[in-house]
């Protein structure tokens, strides 16, 4: 049995899941993406990182998706490893329409996905006046964390638009930054949505998120293997509190959620991966909605692993990964078919 | 805050168009506990920005009775989430201002649509009003008040773009108030002409009754800072100076640091060369 790390040099995760590795005394081979492990032994389990694009060109992300989406494809194919998290699951989730549609079909509740195409913002504004849906996020088919992302917000008394974005405009590209900045210039706002929706994108309302000292925000569970490894809230006082984008991780102990609501997070958690089969382990961002603060999906992604809060104290999401990967045979056993309830 | 209830609605209340200020208003005025509250928090009542808060003013002035007890009111109380705060479509409280008598505390988030009419009230001690732009009509009836008992007045000034259309003229005549006898809380932040106001303040009369004075949350820079720094004898009686939310220089900082005035200098902010320097809350 072996264990093969397919990731990147010079990230975060690929050094602190071989830091694990160390501490646990557990041998991991690595291999850059992109590459193919050479040798595999009978029983080598893998587990597949995400690249980490150098390039912040929003024009260049479906391509380079696209590239990474083969790559798993190929790697996928090769019928003497096992992984971590199929490729296909990984692909399935990297699709954010295809994701949010198998939960849709499977009455997993998540935010409201708009069921339209849309040409340009003229098509968008004329559905938002039609439907008095005025506030929506548009975010990139393809691809995770706030990459692209637009939060917009249509006024239907005056016809006046905000957008908040960490994307901007650097010598006539669209690029993504680390910074969130609210834009009120239509001019700007046309050209940027234009932009956004002339790619494969989807958009989705935008359901207040509730507040924490005056900063909204919304949870990543890190489940694996049967339950919530991670969990973190993230707030930001913007409406996008994607964890790069300097916004604050905050102990979820500190937002006293009721058991209630911890138990409602764990059934929807358990309920989501059991859509994907071969999914053993995801980052799951959660909304919790209205009053009663009912847990509504608002991603998944098969390598939403990463969180700074646990790699910088226990690394335990993992270390506890090495270990399932370790029991190589409970591992191929017990969790990536018998347990599935559903596949999309 | 004691004896204090918040009456809002949650997206999934309005979402189909369901709930507005109008339900909003029949709910509190029929709420059973309303006798034992005695600060009233008004958040979000549906879609505040097609939906004005006019219903749920119009309810406190025409059932005055049943809120005479009543200290506190603050309307609008919502975040970006739920509404844009220069979105927030406001009223008119001409009506209210006169009916509720022993109103001592009233706060405003929002100025579109604002009017405050003649404003005379014999027990109001504060005012405030949380906004991305103040119109120069309100700032105007504010210097036309006559509030003898009001100990704090804190203006959100904001900008141009989100309807601050005053200018320092209308800074100066309201601040040549003669009524404001029991002031000692001026606030005037917020502000994208925030050293200029620094300045018809510090140069005004109106310092030498005040406990707190707040130029917070604009864009004071160092010339905001070299005015305070000459008129620093004028300060000396302040228990505080808050400049919190500035973009004043580390050399400047430290000058002002070394005055015998206790001043809040957070929230350092970098000055933005691209687009400018922007008050805290704008949109």
């Amino acid at each position: 049995m072996s264990i093969i790390l397919i990731g990147q040099s010079g990230t975060k995760r690929k050094d602190y899941f071989l830091k694990a590795a160390e501490e646990l005394g557990i041998e991991v081979g690595f291999c850059e993406i992109g590459s193919y492990p050479a040798n595999v032994e009978k029983d080598t389990i893998v587990k597949l990182d995400p690249p980490q694009y150098k390039d912040s060109d929003i024009s260049n992300l479906n391509m380079l998706v696209r590239g990474y989406t083969d790559y798993l494809k190929d790697i996928g194919a090769n019928k003497k490893l096992t992984f971590l998290n199929s490729p296909e699951s990984i692909m399935a989730t990297l699709d954010k329409r295809k994701c949010k549609e198998v939960l849709i079909k499977n009455g997993i509740p998540v935010t409201p996905l708009i069921d339209e195409v849309f040409p340009d913002i003229d098509a968008l504004r004329r559905y938002i006046r039609e439907n008095k849906t005025c506030n929506l996020f548009i975010k990139p088919r393809y691809g995770s964390g706030a990459a692209g992302i637009i939060a917009y917000r249509y006024n239907l008394r005056t016809g006046a638009e905000i957008v908040y974005t960490s994307i901007d405009k650097a010598e006539g590209r669209f690029v993504n930054t680390k910074k969130i900045r609210k834009i009120d210039r239509t001019e700007t706002i046309e050209d940027m949505v234009n932009f956004i929706l002339s790619k494969h994108c989807i958009v989705e309302k935008w359901i207040p998120k509730p507040k924490y000292n005056n900063l909204c925000y919304d949870i990543r569970v890190v489940w694996q293997f049967g339950k919530i490894e991670f969990m973190v809230a993230r707030c930001s006082g913007f409406p996008i509190t994607n964890l790069h984008l300097n916004n604050n991780a905050l102990d979820i102990n500190l937002l006293n959620l009721p058991q209630t609501v911890i138990c409602r997070i764990e059934e929807l958690c358990k309920d989501a991966l059991a859509c994907f089969k071969g999914l053993n382990c995801a980052g799951i961002d959660i909304l919790l909605k209205g009053r009663n603060l009912e847990p509504v999906i608002i991603e998944m992604n098969a390598q939403g692993d990463l969180i700074y809060r646990d790699i910088y104290n226990e690394n335990r999401i993992y270390k506890n990964q090495l270990i399932r990967m370790v029991n190589y045979g409970e591992f191929k056993q017990g969790n990536t078919d018998e347990s599935l309830r559903r596949y999309y | 805050m004691k004896n204090v209830k918040k009456y809002f609605y949650e997206y999934e209340n309005y979402e189909d168009g369901g709930k507005d200020a109008a339900t909003l208003a029949e709910e509190i005025m029929n709420d059973p506990d309303l006798s034992t509250i005695k600060n009233i928090i008004v958040g979000c009542w549906g879609e505040t920005y097609d939906n004005s808060c006019q219903p749920i003013i119009d309810m406190f002035a025409q059932n005055s009775e049943k809120f005479s007890h009543i200290e506190t009111l603050f309307i609008g109380d919502m975040e970006s989430e739920e509404c844009e705060v220069s979105w927030i479509e406001q009223g008119d409280y001409s009506e209210l201002i006169k009916s509720l008598k022993n109103l001592k505390h009233l706060i405003i988030k929002g100025s579109n649509g604002l009017r405050l009419g003649e404003l005379n009230h014999s027990e109001l001690e504060s005012l405030e009003i949380i906004c991305g732009g103040l119109p120069k009509s309100v700032i105007l009836e504010i210097a036309n008040s006559n509030l003898p008992k009001l100990k704090k007045l804190n203006l959100y000034l904001g900008v141009e773009n989100y309807g601050f259309d005053g200018s320092i003229e209308d800074i100066k005549k309201l601040i040549e108030n003669k009524n404001f006898k029991s002031l000692e809380y001026l606030g005037l932040g917020d502000s994208e002409i925030q050293d200029e106001i620094v300045e018809v303040v510090l140069n005004s009369d109106i310092v030498s009754n005040l406990k707190v004075l707040d130029f917070s949350n604009g864009t004071l820079s160092d010339r905001g800072a070299q005015i305070i720094l000459d008129n620093a004898d004028k300060l000396k009686h302040l228990e505080l100076l808050d400049l919190h939310y500035h973009f004043i220089s580390d050399e400047y900082m430290m000058k002002l640091k070394m005055l015998p005035i206790n001043i809040n200098l957070d929230e350092q902010m970098e000055n933005d060369e691209e687009y400018g320097n922007y008050p805290m809350l704008t949109e």
